[in-house]
């Protein structure tokens, strides 16, 4: 009895794609799919294929503990907490059409953190079970509580390892501002939508007020370098811009990783971008041709490797199990038990969407507060349906092993978890997304593998050729 | 007579879970052609007849692996999460 713990998928190139449950891929031409249907192949094929871990013997013991292990590391475990997103404060001294938080001016009272929360905070942060941390500062914007930041940053210096990222608008710097971001534990996350024009209509709505962001921006870059800083674009599906202005806004810069991220579906961009529920073709194949204009770009100019973040994500789940701690793409997507956020009131959620539906008044999914736990009924509830594992769509789909479970997302969109895979933005996104992938990993063309051995920052010249069933 | 109406419960307790599970598999056997179903469907566009006819039979052997080796599958999973 032998076992094929394998899912196929129709590849656009006319061949098939074969991945087993570890992730282990071959392609195999329709003649090759001929014989392993009627269960004819040749003998060559049948050891390759049982060498690759695609045909596998339950009675051979080594064979299938070593088929066990890889499967376990497509499962991502969840560690102890040493991650945390905290919101010291909602306010915010800009006012962007697609704020996914609903934030609130910043002259208001009564949006930030409280005694009692930083001293919640303060006592979470001791209780870590953790030689390690990595805390993002979101807001509103959390440069107008420089003071909370330092607190919780002194606070952190038991942790062998600790990383600090401030997401911010980069609208002010002052000194106080330099006396935070030059520590070398300290990042610098912020949002550049492009050339001059689309940042201020999508964010300052000055050209003025972008420019000031603009210096600010070159200035930390020339202080730090572009190491230390990292940036990401929200576009509008619709209307996104010119491709190349874009990419040489980023390289300008210094910066290679470009994030191409169309609107969140959340807070005012429910209201002022319904568009963004669901991304449409021309989307998809905007996307293509970004990645491709980068791959030219990437061939023409060696001494710069670009890369869209997203994507090269995906390839490293394809290639290097065990990168689970994109919270947004990983399975199981345990919430609640590595990483938490933490609201300027002291509210814990599962994570920064749920929050957001939660400030949009769209459902309630925070599971505790900082000060009295979060071990809730509504995280076990969440956590029930995270994996990807039983699902009937995805037990089906050859992208399984590299794909996740985002619940939240569901019910952003949909108000429901229980929709047929397939038809949920989740799936088409990531289904498009892989199958992309795979026509990139398949592609014999040397610009395309080049970019690849870059992005999975390999040492070869270019990525090897895979397995194939002619 | 108490055990009698025990036994009857019993029975139909037992008939009603074997309903619901014959509903569930049938249920799940209908939303797996759906699946097949709208897989070829999303994905016929621009095929040539030949093209397609290789879509339906990768298809049709994914289904076939899918079924045969759900309980291999469902072993493993539960030994690694044990």
């Amino acid at each position: 009895m032998i076992a094929h713990p394998l899912r196929l998928r129709a590849l656009p190139t006319g061949q098939a794609l074969g991945v087993n449950d570890s992730g282990r891929f071959f392609t195999a031409s329709a003649e090759a799919i001929e014989r392993l249907s009627a269960n004819v192949i040749r003998d060559e094929e049948r050891a390759l294929l049982t060498d690759e871990g695609h045909l596998l013997d339950p009675e051979d013991v080594l064979g299938h503990a070593g088929h066990a292990f890889s499967v376990s590391q497509r499962l991502a475990p969840a560690g102890p907490l040493d991650y945390l997103i905290l919101v010291p404060t909602l306010r915010c001294n800009l006012s962007c059409s697609y704020c996914q938080v609903s934030r609130v001016n910043a002259d208001r009272s009564g949006f930030d953190w409280s005694e009692d929360t930083l001293a919640a905070v303060f006592s979470c942060l001791d209780r870590l079970d953790t030689d390690r941390v990595k805390i993002e500062f979101q807001g509103g914007e959390p440069t107008l509580r420089l003071d909370l930041i330092t607190a919780v940053i002194e606070r952190c210096m038991r942790f062998s390892e600790r990383q600090f990222v401030i997401c911010t608008n980069l609208q002010t710097l002052s000194d106080a501002h330099f006396a935070l971001f030059d520590r070398d534990d300290v990042f610098i996350s912020t949002s550049l939508d492009g050339d001059v024009a689309t940042h201020s209509a999508n964010r300052t709505a000055t050209v003025d007020a972008t420019q000031h962001f603009r210096a600010n921006l070159e200035t930390v870059i020339a202080r730090y370098g572009p190491g230390k800083v990292s940036a990401l674009p929200t576009l509008d599906p619709l209307a996104p811009p010119d491709i190349d202005a874009l990419i040489d806004s980023y390289a300008a810069l210094g910066l290679d990783s470009i994030f191409l991220r169309p609107i969140n579906y959340q807070g005012f961009a429910r209201k002022r971008h319904r568009g963004a529920r669901e991304q449409d073709d021309r989307w998809r194949t905007y996307y293509e041709r970004f990645v491709h204009r980068l791959i030219e770009r990437n061939w023409t100019d060696r001494a710069h490797v670009l890369e869209e973040s997203y994507l090269s994500i995906c390839l490293r789940r394809v290639f290097q199990p065990g990168r689970d701690r994109h919270v947004d793409l990983r399975n199981p997507n345990p919430m609640g038990i590595d990483y938490i956020v933490v609201d300027y009131d002291g509210t814990v959620y599962p994570t920064d969407e749920a929050r957001m539906l939660a400030r949009s008044g769209v459902v309630d999914l925070s599971i505790g507060h900082i000060a009295t736990g979060w071990a809730s009924e509504t995280r076990d509830l969440l956590n029930r349906h995270a994996t990807n594992q039983f699902d009937p769509t995805c037990i089906r789909c050859a992208y399984q092993p590299y794909c996740g479970r985002d619940v939240v997302d569901d019910l952003a969109r949909y108000g429901c978890i229980d929709l047929p895979r397939h038809e949920t933005e989740f799936c088409r996104r990531h289904l498009h997304l892989f199958d992309f992938l795979f026509s990139l990993i398949t592609s014999d063309e040397p610009a395309v593998r080049y970019s690849l051995a870059r992005w999975l920052r390999l040492p070869c010249e270019a990525l090897p050729a895979g397995v194939h069933l002619s | 007579m108490t055990a009698a109406v025990a036994v009857d419960i019993a029975d139909d307790t037992q008939s009603l879970a074997r309903a619901a599970a014959a509903t569930a598999v049938n249920a799940y056997a209908d939303l797996a052609i759906a699946i097949s179903e709208h897989t070829i469907e999303l994905r016929a566009e621009k095929r040539s007849a030949a093209n397609l006819a290789l879509l339906w039979q990768i298809v049709l052997l994914n289904e076939r692996f899918v079924v045969e080796e759900q309980s291999f599958r469902h072993a493993m999973i539960a030994d690694l999460v044990r």
